[in-house]
């Protein structure tokens, strides 16, 4: 960020960052005993979801996209990729890029609800894009290599053993999430032992798995316990 | 037109993409070697009238060179704080590779060179293939899926003169599951990228003038291959690697301010 965009439009910008650590945080927290939000396995995530659904976009083939997102999303999606096909329009996109990737507001959900897991990212995006007469190739919009930079607010829910993407909101409506109330992960991290413990509270783990890990702990030299 | 839902595909510069001509920071720095001092502009004056400029020219210059030098000094202490997290990473790298023996820190970076151009000629080469031995499971997958949109596209992205100018050791993560332990290395290169359309040859995106790239590479374990890469990541996002802890597994963690922490939860005992 340069200095001038730093003094007059960097507030936003650093609260972004620090309000992504404190999620991110959090989300590690969390991750300690439900490797589901571990933050590493998130961002590698959402860059999988990221490149498929943009394909799916650019060869107008929703299929593409469905072992990615929820079938509510995926029926919006088919939905606008039949309204390119009957315009005879491709979207082609180049060189898109996740600038940057901040973890804005999550939800640890309710088993015995409705209420799944949900975890809401904001993304920096680069790209050149254009639409193309789909039958003569002659551009139709954009600015053909003149890169564009595109913030939005991606958020994906935890269903069936899969993070799949949910919701992608512009900025306006997105900023909502950046005020969302944190609840959850009131810790940064646990020992791997404390780690035990609380698995073996969870009743995740059996007595006998619990010593056997726990032995295996004592055996270091150094234990945290 | 930026108001459709979703993203499509396509192709990136650089393997697991780059920003074509952007780079990571551009000519900027931060030098300020831009300003010469010669003095050569001041007032042509003479007598008593002109004491008033010359106090003015004198707080100038003196502004400037105080500015000049603040920024220096803490360039040099930021790049002497960097200079010591590196050397930590890599000592606790050190540590770790007397318990598992695959952690030494040479033969780490030695693995980050050793994955770099394989991998990026299989992304100019449109062979995922090629980059199979450096690549984990799930980015190899990523990587074709990107690669065969690439050829749909009819596009190749060419990359010329490419150089690999520094690989450091940025984090270590060693945990007892041998299978979670990873490592991420920051990487300077240099190149000429940009994409072409294969039917006419013609330039679609990118720049043919070398482009300096900052990046963030992760890797982890992988069964046959040892260290693969796992993630690419871009300057900006990767920044949070350089204030993470040096090693995350290093014994007793704390819980306080530093890590805005509110409480600790209920254990068993």
């Amino acid at each position: 960020m340069g200095f001038f965009s730093k003094l007059f439009g960097g507030g936003s910008a650093a609260g972004k960052e620090a309000r992504g650590e404190d999620v991110a945080g959090r989300l590690d927290g969390l991750a300690q005993l439900d490797r589901k939000w571990s933050t590493e396995s998130l961002r590698r995530r959402v860059r999988d979801v990221f490149f498929a659904v943009q394909r799916s976009w650019i060869e107008r083939d929703p299929e593409i996209g469905r072992p990615f997102m929820t079938e509510q999303l995926m029926d919006r999606q088919k939905l606008r990729i039949d309204g390119l096909i009957a315009q005879h329009r491709v979207h082609q996109f180049e060189n898109p890029l996740v600038e940057d990737l901040d973890f804005v507001s999550f939800d640890e959900g309710d088993p015995n609800t409705v209420d799944e897991p949900r975890v809401t990212t904001a993304l920096d995006i680069s790209l050149v894009e254009t639409i193309l007469n789909a039958d003569t190739g002659q551009l139709v919009a954009g600015r053909p290599n003149y890169k564009i930079q595109n913030s939005e607010y991606w958020t994906f829910v935890h269903r069936d053993g899969k993070w799949l993407l949910d919701e992608v909101e512009q900025p306006g409506e997105g900023a909502r999430h950046m005020k969302a109330p944190l609840v959850g992960g009131d810790y940064a991290k646990l020992s791997p032992e404390m780690v035990l413990r609380e698995r073996y509270a969870r009743d995740e783990i059996t007595l006998e798995e619990f010593e056997a890990e726990m032995a295996k702990f004592l055996d270091k030299e150094d234990p945290t316990y | 037109m930026t108001a459709f839902l979703v993203l499509p595909a396509s192709a990136m510069a650089l393997a697991g993409g780059s920003t074509g001509g952007g780079g990571g920071g551009g000519g900027g720095g931060s030098s300020g070697g831009g300003f010469s001092s010669s003095g050569g502009s001041g007032s042509s004056c003479t007598g008593d009238n002109c004491a008033g400029g010359g106090w003015i020219v004198l707080i100038v210059f003196g502004g400037i060179i105080l500015f000049v030098g603040a920024s220096a000094l803490g360039a040099a202490w930021q790049k002497a704080r960097m200079e010591r997290k590196l050397g930590k990473v890599e000592d606790a790298a050190k540590a770790a590779h007397a318990d598992d023996g695959y952690w030494d820190p040479h033969h780490l970076k030695q693995r980050v060179r050793e994955a770099f151009f394989p991998i990026q000629n299989s992304w100019e080469n449109r062979s995922v293939e090629e980059s199979r031995p450096y690549c984990s499971d799930g980015l190899y997958e990523r990587h074709k899926l990107q690669l065969e949109g690439l050829e749909k596209q009819n596009r190749v992205n060419r990359i010329q003169d490419l150089n690999l100018q520094s690989v450091d050791l940025v984090r270590i993560h060693n945990v007892t599951d041998d299978g979670e332990d990873r490592f991420v290395a920051r990487i300077k290169c240099s190149a000429r990228d940009w994409m072409e359309d294969t039917k006419t040859g013609r330039m679609i995106n990118g720049s043919k003038s070398v482009s300096q790239f900052e990046q963030f590479w992760s890797f982890s374990r992988h069964r046959e291959h040892g260290w693969v890469l796992d993630e690419i990541q871009q300057g900006t996002e990767g920044q949070y690697h350089m204030g993470q802890v040096v090693n995350d597994d290093q014994g007793e963690p704390t819980y306080g301010e530093d890590q805005g922490v509110h409480q600790r939860p209920p254990v068993p005992s």
